[in-house]
């Protein structure tokens, strides 16, 4: 038999065995005992959750107010406790801009990591979609961080006064939409 | 001569075959499967799987009537990852055939417990399975755990009364 019959052979014996599952329940005999055995098998998958977050609205900035800083708290849930954060703006190509009509206002994000009780307005900059560095502070226990108490991260969008001065008035309010994508890892 | 006799008799009674009415009981578990849960995810909730089980018990006193003990190669009733572990839970559904989805009894790792519905004709339940397996593990035990593929092998310990 040539050899290579030989490889074909054991390589389609290896791929049978491989597709056998792992386990597969015994089933007992007839006596005064009998025993048996089954596999119980729950694959919990990588996954992630982010809540709790709300929009953030400023009503009305007067010149001199200074610069703009607008936070949400949320709860990041994920099934590893570790994870990135991607922010994507709605301006063109994702930029972190608000526009009102044909005017736009430039913002920054930060992102702060800091856990429950220590969330303040400092943080890591983001870039419009760039996947951040990764944090460790996730929830790994609960979907909802056990409550609003339980929030472990604060998004923190900020515009500077200057921008806000070269800002063209308009009767129609600056909006925009900021995805925010968490990443398990 | 009287000395001799007595205790050859007792060894040829103990070597005769037994009479036809003392038949020993004999038991068999079947009908066993794996339970898989492939891709938990947080909006699950709860895992609440079954498998239906047939227990033939044959000539045990009452009729019907065995003892079940569950164990596991995991210490207890945890599914493991490497360090992580997952509580479960498990009960016992001796409804018999046809009459499962009533009572459940929680079972306890290394405790056997006596149950009385088993199959007593038929060795393969041919008039259905005779018992039900619950298994049960809490949404917050499942948030708890890490990532991971969990597993545990329960072996069936079936006897006669």
């Amino acid at each position: 038999m040539p050899i290579s019959n030989v490889i074909a052979a054991f390589l389609l014996v290896v791929a049978a065995l491989y597709g056998m599952p792992l386990y597969a329940a015994s089933q007992g005999t007839i006596g005064l005992t009998s025993q048996g055995s089954a596999q119980i098998s729950v694959t919990k998958a990588t996954q992630a959750r982010i809540s709790d977050i709300s929009d953030m609205t400023l009503n009305n900035w007067s010149i001199g107010d200074g610069n703009v800083v607008l936070f949400s708290n949320v709860c990041i849930y994920t099934s590893t406790g570790n994870y990135r954060v991607t922010a994507t703006g709605s301006g063109i190509g994702g930029l972190f801009t608000i526009a009102s009509n044909s005017h736009l206002l430039p913002y920054s994000v930060l992102w702060n990591a800091g856990g429950p009780g220590s969330l303040d307005n400092t943080g890591i900059e983001l870039l419009p979609t760039i996947q951040s560095t990764g944090f460790t502070t996730g929830n790994s226990a609960s979907a909802t961080c056990g409550g609003s108490s339980g929030n472990n991260a604060r998004v923190i969008v900020g515009i500077t006064e200057t921008a806000m001065n070269l800002a063209a008035s308009s009767s129609t309010p600056y909006t925009g939409t900021l995805t925010l994508l968490v990443s398990p890892y | 001569m009287t000395q001799l006799i007595i205790p050859l008799l007792l060894v040829f009674g103990f070597l005769a075959p037994l009479p036809a009415q003392a038949l020993l009981p004999e038991v068999r578990i079947s009908n066993l499967s794996d339970i898989t849960i492939t891709n938990w995810n947080i909006t699950d909730g709860p895992i609440n799987a079954s498998m239906d089980i047939c227990i033939y018990a044959k000539d045990t006193i009452p009729s019907g009537t065995y003892l079940m003990l569950i164990t596991t190669n995991t210490l207890g009733y945890y599914l493991r990852s490497g360090l992580n572990a997952i509580p479960f839970s498990l009960t016992w559904d001796d409804g018999g055939a046809g009459g499962l989805g009533g009572i459940n009894t929680l079972l306890t790792t290394g405790i056997s417990l006596g149950f009385a519905h088993a199959n007593t004709s038929s060795s393969t339940c041919a008039s259905g399975p005779t018992a039900r397996l619950k298994v049960t593990i809490t949404q917050s035990d499942m948030m708890a755990a890490p990532a991971g593929t969990y597993t545990s092998t329960l072996t069936f310990l079936l006897a006669a009364l």
